[in-house]
């Protein structure tokens, strides 16, 4: 019978190892003691050996792959014995698209960010369930909305292997795939009233396309803020009055921007190898244009005076309504504002634009009464909603930022030095 | 006591070449466990994990090897240190070995009265200013190879090349840089010498259980 190779724990502090490489492939005949493959944690590398000879059967993590440890990343067996049942490699088979119905049409414009979201998503291991199958394909099931009792396995002992799931996943529709739960852009037909179907657009499509990478990916949590305006509305009627005109979103811009500087972790993208910290804070803005929002940036958001990022942003804004706006004016945003207080809501959260840190949601400004000082007073407030990516960033660093972006839009003089 | 060899100046397949053999020796039996101390020309080297997007410079071509971590410079001026050490008597646990390495180059930094730290997450050894020094480890049969290199009076230009350890625009540091005046490497080993034995038994103590299971 086979025996498992997983992923060693190499310290106590140990959860979970890159698969650097294998050293041993397929097929190959393994002694115990010799080196399979070579392990990461934090920055050791390790050479795992094989404590049972046999023939490499199966590997079942690929290099660069992170599991947890325990995970069954290799099956050693007796030479001979016949484990994965291997199909001779077939020519990748393209399904035919002209069969597909509209939904699958959707999903299948949609396979870069599916992979990445397999890769970056670190799930823990699923031990439950009767089917025999490694920790990895309990996930990618999982993650695929796959009832892997539908799975016929063709490993050792009936074990459900990749190939197998992958197989399970390529069939065609007409196989019945019951357990698939399909995307969620997907217009169910069978939800009884008959719908129009609107076809989307293109921009609603690209929307779709990212809030669903981000949706999937990117584990959100929100954390709110009051926020008193006051100070900052009256700053901004003085300059106006200097014949200096900047927005109220251009202050909370340029207030998110200085804040960011000391908060680099949340001007930052998740990546496999770590937190992508940038050196450049690009404020993107979201702005509502005509059947969906872009989101124009301003670059290098913090060096700017408040002068010229106000002229810069109402410049973007108004190209991005008109739609005048090139390609690289919407991208290498590093972080995103949006302000839904034009429209007078109380408070909301924003999904995070993909492969950024977090989102700053801001809502209306308006008359409150707060305590100070054991007197009530009049107060301009506005709440803004932090929503961050909890691979990168833990509540506390969530609090930290709003608490110092409160500082600096409520002594908005600072903006000005 | 541990025993130290300080080997000047030596080029990186030189010094690899003999970490092979003392840690073949160690597992053997035939050598004790030795920290090597020394410099080498300039050098760029890659984890095997490591990423071809952090060299920004063609013209970088790094030797990859077997320890963790992204891409590196080492050069005159980095002292190196490379403990060809037996993990599996010494209670198996690679990030605490990780945590012991960090905390060497802790005490050195503060013998230069630099106050360095960690960065959880981040291995190495890091200032206000930018990383000190770059940790990276391989470990074969629980014996080590390579370690760590600590900027004295490194040429932190050749860093600009790389996105240091994989992050971008990481900032970079040496012990000269953060003196303000000139930190002689014979001090610097000094201070190596002092803390390395008593950190060593205070972390890694030998743990017999294991080192009998393995015999």
């Amino acid at each position: 019978m086979a025996s498992e190779i997983t992923m060693p724990k190499l310290s106590d502090t140990m959860e979970e190892g890159t698969l650097v490489s294998w050293k041993k492939s397929v097929g190959e005949k393994v002694k115990r003691g010799d080196i399979i493959a070579e392990i990461e944690t934090d920055k050791a590398n390790m050479d795992l050996e094989a404590f049972v000879s046999g023939v490499l059967l199966e590997t079942l993590v690929k290099p660069g792959e992170v599991v947890p440890v325990g995970t069954v990343i290799a099956l050693v067996g007796e030479a001979g014995e016949k484990p994965a049942a291997k199909s001779p490699v077939e020519p990748e088979r393209k399904p035919a698209e002209v069969e597909q119905p509209k939904p699958q049409e959707i999903k299948a414009s949609l396979p870069e960010e599916e992979k990445k979201a397999e890769k970056t998503e670190k799930v823990a291991v699923d031990i439950s369930g009767e089917e025999k199958a490694s920790p990895l394909v309990r996930r990618m099931a999982r993650e695929k909305g796959v009832d892997l009792g539908q799975v016929k396995g063709t490993g050792p002992e009936g074990r459900i292997l990749r190939e197998d799931l992958e197989k399970y996943l390529e069939a065609p529709e007409k196989a019945g795939k019951e357990g698939i739960v399909e995307p969620p852009e997907a217009i169910s037909e069978a939800a009884g009233a008959e719908g129009k179907v609107e076809p989307f657009t293109r921009m609603r499509k690209a929307i779709a396309r990212s809030v669903v990478a981000s949706w999937r990916t990117i584990p959100h949590f929100a954390v709110s803020i009051s926020v008193d305006m006051g100070a900052a509305e009256a700053m901004q009627r003085s300059l106006r009055e200097a014949g200096v005109s900047v927005s109220i979103n251009d202050l909370i811009i340029k207030a998110s921007a200085m804040t960011l500087r000391k908060h680099p972790r949340l001007n930052a993208s998740f990546s496999d190898d770590g937190t992508v910290l940038y050196p450049e804070i690009n404020i993107g803005i979201a702005v509502s244009v005509e059947g969906g929002l872009l989101i124009p940036v301003v670059e290098n958001s913090d060096t700017l005076s408040l002068k010229e990022l106000a002229a810069k942003s109402r410049d973007l804004v108004e190209r991005a309504r008109q739609g005048k706006i090139s390609e690289p004016e919407i991208s290498g945003g590093t972080f995103t504002v949006s302000n839904l207080g034009m429209f007078g809501v109380d408070e909301f959260s924003a999904i995070i634009y993909p492969n950024q840190a977090a989102v700053l949601a801001v809502a209306a400004i308006h008359d409150s009464v707060v305590v100070r000082e054991g007197r009530i007073v009049p107060a301009r407030m506005m709440q803004a909603t932090l929503s961050a990516d909890h691979r990168l960033v833990d509540g506390t660093d969530a609090a930290r930022f709003l608490s110092d972006l409160k500082k600096n839009l409520e002594n908005p003089l600072v903006m000005l030095v | 006591m541990m025993k130290i060899r300080d080997l000047g100046l030596m080029d990186f397949a030189g010094a690899y070449a003999l970490q092979e053999q003392l840690a073949e020796d160690l597992f053997k039996g035939l050598e004790a466990e030795t920290l090597l101390l020394l410099e080498h020309p300039p050098v760029y080297t890659i984890g095997r994990g490591g990423s071809e997007k952090n060299i920004l410079d063609d013209a970088v071509e790094p030797i990859r090897i077997n320890r963790g971590g992204d891409v590196t410079f080492h050069g005159p001026g980095q002292l190196i240190g490379y403990p060809i050490i037996d993990l599996g008597a010494r209670g198996r646990d690679l990030h605490r070995y990780l945590r012991f390495l960090e905390e060497l180059l802790i005490r050195i930094a503060g013998d230069f009265k630099v106050k360095a730290n960690r960065f959880s997450g981040r291995t190495g050894v890091w200032t206000g200013q930018g990383k000190l020094a770059s940790i990276g480890v391989g470990v074969r049969r629980w014996i080590t190879m390579h370690g760590f290199a600590l900027n004295v009076s490194t040429d932190l230009e050749r860093f600009s090349a790389i996105n240091p350890c994989g992050i971008a625009a990481c900032p970079v540091t040496s012990l000269e840089d953060l003196c303000g005046i000139s930190v002689p490497m014979e001090e610097v080993k000094e201070a190596v010498r002092r803390h390395f034995d008593p950190l060593f038994r205070q972390w890694l103590p030998v743990d017999r259980k294991s080192a009998a299971c393995d015999a």
